[in-house]
């Protein structure tokens, strides 16, 4: 995951520094920095559930998964 | 709407977004529950499939009209709810289409590289071919799944010396009909993302030939299918099939032309990545589609957040290959068909009250 975030970060710099040397602050600089906070937000989410996101598919596919199971073995 | 595909393009996408997914894994799920007589599971699913299209889509001379006024201007309670369903439908066949591309390349052709870099990598090349857009990902999906039919055409001649059909016997047993039944409930779900033309009715050159090219494109696809499984129950087998996690390339590593062209399934793979990106590429395209739907410009300016952030959820929703493959034979079969249901009913609600 640690080297996933390190190619993610360039991919933001990048993204950034897009945004930054846009001029003049128009609608699309504006939109592009709502992307970003979408995005950082996301990860954050991501980073700070990451160890409870598995236990979501998990339980589906003990609910609705074992359901099916049953009906077409 | 600037962009414009025509009617064979769509029949393409159609075809290219049903088959290249299905092939993956999901012929274990089939063969396991209707055994030798799978090859005529993807017969009935398109029947019922064209059933659905043709009931959600309507009467052709209606659907011009109504193209035009479908997601444009001020949005309708029943189109924000359509576009919420589509957006929820498409972001988790993403997520399941991502993680099924990473982990076929990290078992069968890259098993020493860290599955997170396959996926951001991956990603980066699905957002530059969804940016392009829809005329883009249409004419490069175009080119690369006639490919790829031709070399799935061209398998019967590949392994003619590896078919027995005797695997075929019995033809019609006691638990036909049950397991053809079990078996088209589990694909039912994946060819139901076919949906996905719903909104792209205003990207037509010819609207009305919308339906006649959404059934071709789920025929060609169906039609694919049912020869790749015909062959997988033939050359490898019943019980070989059901127990094999990719029995599609298992199948092409049979192919046994010379003694000197013994790595020929990598060539053929070769052919199928490029489909299978564009149909990742069309996912987050619809994706995109639905966060951005009657804005005017800047229509990519979620892709690349919106991209990566679920690139990443298919390493963490999934915590090992079995939960992601219990995930697409199983859950998907429930959670997606739903989705899929709601979205044709919505459609048709929105359609009926259309003014005409």
């Amino acid at each position: 995951m640690g080297t996933g975030t390190i190619l993610v970060s360039v991919v933001l710099f990048i993204y950034l520094s897009k945004i930054y040397n846009s001029k003049p602050f128009n609608s699309k600089k504006r939109k592009m920095l709502y992307s970003f906070v979408l995005f950082t937000f996301g990860l954050s989410i991501v980073v700070t559930f990451q160890g409870n996101f598995g236990s979501l598919i998990h339980w589906m596919n003990l609910t609705i998964g074992a359901m099916v199971k049953m009906v077409v073995k | 709407m600037s962009e414009k595909i025509s009617s064979f393009e769509l029949a393409m996408l159609v075809a290219n977004f049903l088959f290249t997914g299905t092939l993956i894994s999901l012929p274990q799920a089939l063969v396991e529950a209707s055994g030798q007589n799978t090859w005529m599971v993807p017969i009935a699913v398109f029947l019922f499939m064209s059933l659905f299209v043709w009931v959600v889509m309507g009467r052709k001379e209606k659907l011009a009209g109504f193209s035009r006024r479908f997601l444009s201007g001020r949005r309708t309670m029943l189109e924000k709810l359509f576009l919420v369903s589509f957006g929820l439908l498409f972001a988790t066949a993403y997520i399941r289409d991502v993680r099924a591309m990473v982990d076929f390349i990290a078992t069968v052709l890259l098993p020493t590289t860290p599955i997170d870099i396959l996926t951001i990598l991956a990603v980066l090349a699905v957002i530059y071919l969804a940016s392009s857009g829809l005329e883009v990902i249409a004419r490069v999906t175009m080119i690369q799944f006639i490919v790829l039919g031709a070399t799935i055409l061209l398998l019967p001649f590949m392994v003619l010396n590896e078919i027995t059909f005797g695997n075929f016997q019995p033809i019609v047993g006691k638990e036909l009909i049950i397991g053809v039944a079990q078996s088209s409930f589990l694909l039912l779900a994946w060819i139901g993302e076919g949906i996905f033309i719903l909104i792209l009715l205003a990207n037509m050159n010819n609207a009305p030939k919308a339906r006649n090219g959404a059934i071709t494109g789920i025929g060609i696809a169906m039609f694919l299918l049912t020869v790749l499984i015909a062959l997988q129950v033939s050359v490898l087998g019943v019980e070989i099939v059901t127990v094999s996690p990719y029995p599609s390339h298992q199948l092409i590593q049979q192919i046994n032309l010379t003694d000197f062209l013994d790595r020929l399934d990598l060539v053929i793979v070769t052919v199928w990545i490029p489909t299978f990106f564009a149909k990742v590429a069309l996912d987050l395209y619809l994706l995109n589609r639905c966060l951005t739907s009657g804005r005017s410009e800047d229509f990519n300016i979620f892709m690349i957040p919106v991209g990566l952030c679920l690139g990443l959820l298919s390493i963490l929703l999934f915590r090992n290959n079995m939960e992601h493959i219990q995930f697409s034979f199983y859950t998907w079969a429930v959670w997606g068909l739903v989705v899929e249901l709601l979205i044709g009913l919505l459609f048709m609600m929105r359609r009926k009250f259309s003014k005409s």
